[in-house]
């Protein structure tokens, strides 16, 4: 089973994600902000990384490397309904490895699970 | 010398003096062919002496070993022989004590060609008994007909429509009582009885869910036909330990579908019952007659579309086209989906509702409707969506009907000798279009409409959210947090209440849809 850090400023998006993927056996640490997420990071390795890069005041470059430094055979999935916006242009170019619509695509997650948890 | 001896004597010269003179005259050439043909002459003689000595006619006879048939030897007579008779005949058949089923019409073409044609015959059956009659026991014959269908040879085949299974419905008849065939003794050539011998036949005892009837079983219920030698029953739940796949093919069952395992891509089901899942389903193309529950959620895949007799109970629901006779209960979310039923949709406690179109007779209630930028969320309430969709229907078809009589109706001018074949077509559009537009006023009248139904949000609405309550629209501009929404009749707007409270908030958006 995966270990998968969410960031999104929605509370509810994150708990909606966290009562979905937990029934499939997932253990999943909810964040809002950069510095939570980063600092969650630190002291874990995770399967997967799925981060609203949307959100106001983070710094997406920073925040995926800082990510993916931590679990470097992790998965980052940058959630965005802008694929061509700025920042999700940096989330890519800073390693995400795909994009996802908004708020999340429980096929597209629950697929990616089980290339990474076969 | 006497004179006696002396007549001997001169005999005994002469013939020597004769015997002398003629062979010396055969020694001559001329002579050679002469004593050829003497000598052919003799050796064919003897040849033909050899080869067809007189023989009488001759008749075998063979018993097989079950004595259920003689076969008979007829050899024809040579030379002097004397033919063969039918004494004889009978004088073999009774040294071999053959009393039954002779059969005298093959005796007598057996005799008529061995004497008349010389011919030699053998194997010709001349007496053949009577063979006994198989006894079978009354037993049940079940009817393992499968549900895969013959296609043509050239017909590509579609895997996934051939299944092991066998379907039954309530009342089909499943195994037939076969009356008892009594056994006859049959008799050998040599009149000696032969017992009958007694059919092997399967023996099935009635399991559960079958009735007795006069001709055999039937099904109690819809269901699957299992074969557990001895006993056969129907069982109104299809299990399906590992899913959904090429093993199964398509699913066609009348009654309880209980999928264990993965829907892979692509598959039909079909339950008469309900179906349970206990992973996500991968909808393509599910028809339920009754509830649809699973665990997991609901995927949708492609253009495949899932319609449910009852009610629906998922985690979530996610890119399906689902059309509900029952409430829609989804705990987690429900995603860029189009929903429609004829109850409530409820999602749980911290439910997301996100992108997609609602339509639900009888209301709504979940916490949170969008997300700050997520994508805009129709609700439509208080109508039964299958009258309405007869009703867009037919106002499509109002609208084809209308362009064609417009096009009709611009060629008149112009239509020469066809001017009245385009009136009597712009005629029967008219009329179409009546009919048509009457349809749909007595559909409207008739239509599923709930007034009271309600919108009801725990957490927040985001703006961009559609809510529509019988015909009265609302478009969410700001945030709203924990809120009810109602149609109110009086005033003709959609309401918006604030929950705990119950105060209403002013709704500048709301007004009748246009």
């Amino acid at each position: 089973m995966a270990t998968i850090l969410v960031l999104d400023g929605d509370e509810t998006t994150l708990s909606c994600l966290h009562d979905v993927l937990e029934a499939f056996g997932h253990t999943v640490l909810p964040t809002m902000t950069q510095e939570a997420a980063v600092s969650v990071a630190q002291g874990l390795r995770f399967d997967l990384f799925l981060v609203d890069v949307e959100q106001e005041g983070i710094d997406t470059t920073l925040l995926v490397k800082a990510l993916l430094a931590s679990s470097p055979n992790a998965v980052l999935v940058a959630v965005s309904n802008y694929p061509k916006a700025q920042r999700t242009l940096e989330a890519v170019a800073a390693g995400a490895t795909c994009l996802m619509r908004k708020p999340f695509e429980i096929g597209r997650i629950l697929h990616l699970l089980e290339g990474i948890c076969p | 010398m006497t004179s006696d001896k002396e007549q001997t004597v001169a005999k005994l010269l002469e013939e020597s003096h004769e015997m002398v003179l003629r062979f010396a005259a055969m020694t001559g050439k001329s002579h050679v062919e002469e004593i050829s043909a003497a000598v052919q002459k003799q050796t064919l003689e003897a040849l033909d002496h050899g080869l067809e000595p007189s023989v009488d006619g001759f008749f075998d006879l063979f018993v097989e070993d079950d004595a259920m048939t003689a076969l008979a030897e007829f050899r024809p007579p040579s030379g002097e022989g004397k033919p063969l008779d039918l004494d004889l005949i009978e004088a073999a058949l009774q040294k071999y004590s053959i009393n039954h089923g002779i059969l005298w019409d093959q005796i007598r073409r057996g005799l008529d060609g061995c004497n008349l044609d010389r011919r030699f015959l053998s194997g010709v059956v001349v007496a053949q008994g009577t063979a006994p009659v198989v006894f079978v026991p009354g037993h049940l014959r079940i009817d393992q007909r499968t549900e895969a269908k013959p296609t043509a040879s050239d017909t590509p085949v579609d895997f996934k429509q051939i299944t092991p299974f066998v379907m039954v419905k309530r009342g089909d008849l499943i195994a037939m009582r076969m009356a008892e065939i009594p056994g006859v003794v049959g008799t050998d050539v040599k009149g000696q009885e032969v017992p009958f011998p007694t059919q092997k036949v399967p023996f099935w005892t009635p399991g559960s869910n079958v009735v007795d009837t006069a001709v055999g079983f039937e099904a109690a219920v819809d269901g699957r036909l299992v074969l557990s030698p001895p006993t056969f029953e129907v069982n109104p739940v299809l299990e399906l330990k590992e899913g959904v796949d090429y093993r199964t093919g398509n699913i066609h069952f009348k009654g309880e579908v209980l999928v264990l395992g993965k829907v892979a891509a692509g598959f039909a089901i079909e339950a008469g019952g309900g179906l349970s899942c206990t992973s996500v389903l991968d909808a393509f193309d599910v028809k339920v007659g009754n509830d649809l529950v699973t665990p997991g959620g609901i995927i949708g895949n492609g253009p495949g579309r899932v319609e449910v007799g009852g009610q629906v109970t998922a985690k979530f629901l996610e890119h399906i086209y689902l059309l509900a006779q029952g409430d829609v209960h989804a705990a987690a979310c429900v995603l860029n989906s189009v929903v429609k039923t004829r109850g409530k949709l409820e999602l749980g406690e911290k439910g997301i509702l996100a992108g997609g179109q609602i339509h639900a007779l009888d209301g709504a209630d979940m916490f949170q409707i969008g997300t700050p930028t997520g994508p805009q969320t129709e609700l439509y309430l208080g109508l039964d969506f299958l009258g309405m969709e007869h009703i867009l229907w037919i106002r499509e078809r109002t609208k084809e009907l209308h362009a064609q009589l417009t096009k009709v109706d611009s060629a008149i001018p112009y239509g020469g000798h066809r001017v009245a074949d385009l009136k009597e077509a712009a005629k029967k559009l008219r009329v179409e279009i009546i009919q048509l537009t009457e349809t749909a006023r007595e559909q409207l009248m008739k239509l599923g409409q709930n007034e009271e139904a309600t919108l009801t949000v725990r957490g927040s609405v985001y703006p961009g959210t559609l809510v529509e309550i019988c015909h009265m629209r609302f478009v969410v501009t700001q945030k709203l947090t924990a809120v009810r929404f109602s149609l109110d009749k009086r005033k003709g707007i959609i309401a918006v209440t604030a929950l705990g409270t119950e105060a209403t908030t002013p709704s500048a958006s709301s007004g009748k849809k246009r």
